[in-house]
Order: structure tokens, then sequence, then C-alpha cells
């Protein structure tokens, strides 16, 4: 994932659940974060339609902010395969 | 077990006529009307509509991370949950921790639910909210209520049309009489001022005709050329206790519950039945053990149906024989409209106003009565220096579920 996607991710995030930005780094857990699931699924879906992006089906559980950063960077090469 | 009885501690009340008891109270006296022409993006109608509005910032009353994410409903319920534990003064606070919680909601979170259908149905790309599930379940309003307010008891979602939200608080009666806990946020919320959910109303053919010169006035419980009910949306939630727990709190204590009656006609879906509301209403009079005589005002169920008030006379003479004609007997709905699954609550708490203040709230566009309503139904006007002991709060719904509550001065 190219470095300002991240840092737009992380602004997005930090502006959502109010969280400082500095704290925003790849092995963040939820947990520590104090971000629950299900808010993240409402961010995730904003994320979506913000960059018109279409994220997996995957079931695994988003543990740490890599996670979420990973989930997003397959949608984005996804959604580039499919322009070329 | 012994004899446990429940006390009202708390009120709070959300409804088009006011928001907290107070301001409900001023506009039961007064005999405002909260019924209006609906805003076209409320309505998207034609004909075009009245309802019972809340005029509200939630703002106000709610902390603004709380607020994004609910439904209306929700909101509502939070808002006069808030509003009763604030009311429940006393030396010590009601035990919270501990208590259940007892909510009824007819049609629960049907906006998120309408937005989610509109998406999928109306628009390309069927992108239906994440939220929308656990914004439109009927048991989130009664579940924010217990986050809010950390309470552990039973936490339960009562489903009876318009008599969901009696229901609940004669259930939290019977849970806190027989030992199941000892305090109790009960009461109920609605919002279904949506067009998909207007619209069906609107099918059923039951809904008031708008008085095009005055459309405030268009609920005319138990008079001539009344044409139906008026859709409303609120809440309202009192807090119940035992009463001894109550005084040993130092709790300020409004009244007693002690008469709940539970009774179902089991004749017809939308069909009232005169039997099974007098039925009820014994009920409820049996369970507080009192007399006929006793009752000093009843808030009648008058949702303004033809139908409806007319049935309702019938049982309430089948139950109170002569005594039917000296009883006063108002419908607030008149005034804020009918609030459905809150409905129930909203009247029940105007009833507990009319005990403790000693005004009998008026049934309002009373101008010629229907020969066939033939009681003393409180018309246009308060009725002020009234000294009550008794009062009955009626809930007949569809479905047939009736629900009768009795409100008690305390015991001297």
């Amino acid at each position: 994932m190219l470095e300002e996607q991240q840092y737009e991710i992380c602004v997005a995030i930090s502006e959502h659940f109010d969280v400082p930005i500095e704290k925003l780094v790849p092995e963040a857990t939820m947990e520590s974060l104090k971000i629950d699931s299900l808010s993240m699924i409402e961010f995730l879906f904003e994320m979506e339609d913000k960059l018109g992006i279409n994220l997996s089906e995957s079931r695994e559980p988003l543990k740490t902010l890599g996670d979420v950063f990973s989930e997003i960077d397959k949608a984005l090469q996804a959604k580039t395969a499919n322009a070329k | 077990m012994g004899n446990r009885r429940v006390c009202v501690t708390g009120m709070g009340a959300v409804t088009p006529i006011g928001v907290g008891v107070n301001d409900f109270a001023v506009g039961l006296k007064t005999g405002v009307s909260g019924i209006r022409m609906l805003p076209d993006d409320r309505s998207a109608l034609a004909p075009p509509r009245v309802a019972g509005v809340v005029d509200i910032d939630f703002r106000k009353y709610l902390q603004a991370s709380r607020i994004p994410g609910l439904d209306r409903v929700s909101l509502l319920a939070l808002t006069a949950a808030n509003l009763a534990t604030q009311d429940a003064v006393g030396a010590q606070p009601p035990n919270l921790a501990a208590a259940g919680v007892y909510i009824g909601t007819g049609i629960g979170g049907v906006g998120a639910l309408e937005t989610a259908y509109e998406e999928f149905f109306v628009r390309a790309g069927a992108r239906i909210k994440p939220l929308t599930v656990v914004q439109a379940m009927n048991n989130a309003p009664a579940a924010h209520i217990a986050m809010e307010h950390g309470c552990h008891g039973p936490v339960l979602t009562y489903s009876t049309a318009c008599s969901s939200s009696a229901m609940a608080i004669g259930e939290a009666c019977r849970a806190i009489r027989h030992g199941y806990t000892g305090c109790a946020l009960a009461g109920g919320t609605e919002a279904m001022l949506v067009p998909g959910t207007i619209r069906a109303w609107e099918a059923l053919r039951t809904l008031a005709i708008p008085d095009a010169s005055n459309p405030s006035t268009s609920c005319r419980p138990f008079s001539k050329g009344r044409t139906g009910l008026v859709l409303a949306e609120g809440a309202a939630v009192l807090v119940l206790e035992e009463f001894e727990q109550a005084r040993a709190r130092g709790a300020r204590i409004y009244a007693m519950i002690d008469g709940y009656g539970c009774r179902t006609d089991a004749t017809h879906l939308t069909k009232p039945d005169a039997n099974g509301q007098a039925a009820t209403m014994l009920a409820a009079l049996t369970d507080a053990g009192l007399q006929v005589a006793d009752i000093g005002y009843i808030n009648a169920h008058g949702t303004a149906t033809l139908a409806g008030d007319i049935v309702e006379t019938q049982a309430i003479k089948l139950a109170f024989g002569e005594v039917a004609k000296t009883i006063p007997v108002s419908s607030t709905k008149s005034m804020h409209g009918h609030v459905m699954g809150a409905t129930g609550a909203i009247e029940f708490i105007a009833s507990v106003i009319a005990l403790t203040r000693g005004f009998l709230p008026p049934t309002v566009n009373l101008v010629e009565p229907d020969p066939e309503c033939d009681l003393d139904y409180v018309p246009n006007r308060a009725r002020d220096g009234v000294e009550l002991r008794h009062v009955m709060s009626n809930s007949f719904a569809f479905g047939g579920s009736n629900a009768v509550l009795i409100a008690s001065r305390l015991p001297p």
C-alpha cells in the first residue's frame, strides 16, 4: 500500500474514532485503540464508498491496524486489476 | 415474598405535547395539540397526513457520541429513560445496577428498515448499511437503555401493538412483586412516522382525515364526525421500585401501582371487543383489591376510530355498571395522538400526573358528542382541583391484547 494511502486511512480512522493519529501504527491492536468490531464494520463500509472498493468476504478477525491496512490494500489492488 | 408492592419513583416523557414530565403536565392541563401536517420529507404522501410529532434536539439529552448509529426509536427511548432516572430523586439513588428494563414497542426501528429497503429495492447498488439489523431489531431500545444505565436485571421487550408499553409496565410490576427484581425501568417507544409505514396505516383506512382549516384538531375521540386515529411518535419510561426499597433510599414516591389487568379478546385481529375490555378492567380492579366506585378517573384508550370509541364506552359501562356515568373519562390522544407502542406508558404517566397534581386532562376537539358515546369525557378543558385516590389507564390493542393499569395515592 502506498504511504499516502495509508496516511489517508489513518486520518479517516483518527477522525471517525477520535483517536490521536500518532497511535495509529500497524502493530496497534483494536483492543488498545478501544475500537470494537461493530464500529470497525461501520467504518469499513464508509471506506468502501470513499475509495470505491469492495472489501473481500473474508471472516478473518481484524486484530491490528495492520490487518485493516492489508484488507483495504487487497481491495485496492483488485480494483486496479479490474481497471486493467 | 410477602406483600411486595410497586411504586413509581421517576417519570420521563417524550411526547408531541412536551418533553419532560413538567412540560408534558403543562401540555395536558392547557389542552395543547402536538398534531400537525407532516412535512413533505417525513410523509411523501398524497393525500397529505397529520401526525403527532416530537420536536427534539437529542444533543440536549444524550451524549453526542451516543447519537450516530441509533434509530430514532432508540433515541426517543434513551431520552425518556435518562429523564426518568434523573427524576428518580431521593437521599440515595435507585439501585439501577440490579434493575430490569421492560420496554414496549409496536414496530421498533422501522425507519432503519425502510432506509435499507429503499437502498435495496429502489436504488441500484444494494449497499445496505451494516448497522441496519442492530438499529431495526425490536429490542434495541431496551438494550441501549440497559447499557446506558448499567442495568443487569432482565431486559425484555414487549410487542403487543397499542398495548405494548402498558403491558411492559404491568409485567415489570409483576417481576418486582414476585421478587425477580427490586427496580425496573419500564415504558415504551415508537418512531413510525416514515413514509412506507404511514402508507400501510393509510391502507387500513383507520387514519384521521386532516381537518383542512385546522389540522391540529384532526383527532376527535368520542366526537360525532370523528374520522380516525392520528399516528404519533414518542417514548415514556418510568422508574418502578419495590415500595420498601424505595422508602429505605428516601425516594420521592409519586404513586403505587397495585392493579394490572392483562386479558385477551381472542375474537378478531382488529375489531375491539367490549366483553374483553371490560374483563381486563375488572381484572385490574381485582388485582388492586378495589371496587368500581374507588376509581376517580379513567384515561381511555380513546383512539378516535369510529368503532373503538363506542366499544370502549360500552366496555366501561359493562365493567362499572351504574357508576360509569359518574366517572370522568378522557382521551389524551386528542392532544398527543396515538403513540402506538409508547402510548400506554405516555398515558399512564398522564394518569399519574392527574393523580398527583389533582386535575383531569381533557378530551379536546369534543364539540359535538357522538350519541353512542355518552359518558363524561372531560370535554375541551382540564378540570382542576380534583381529589383523586385511584386512577385507571386503558390500553387495547390490535391482536386483542388488552392491558389496564391502576395507579393509587400513597398509603397514609
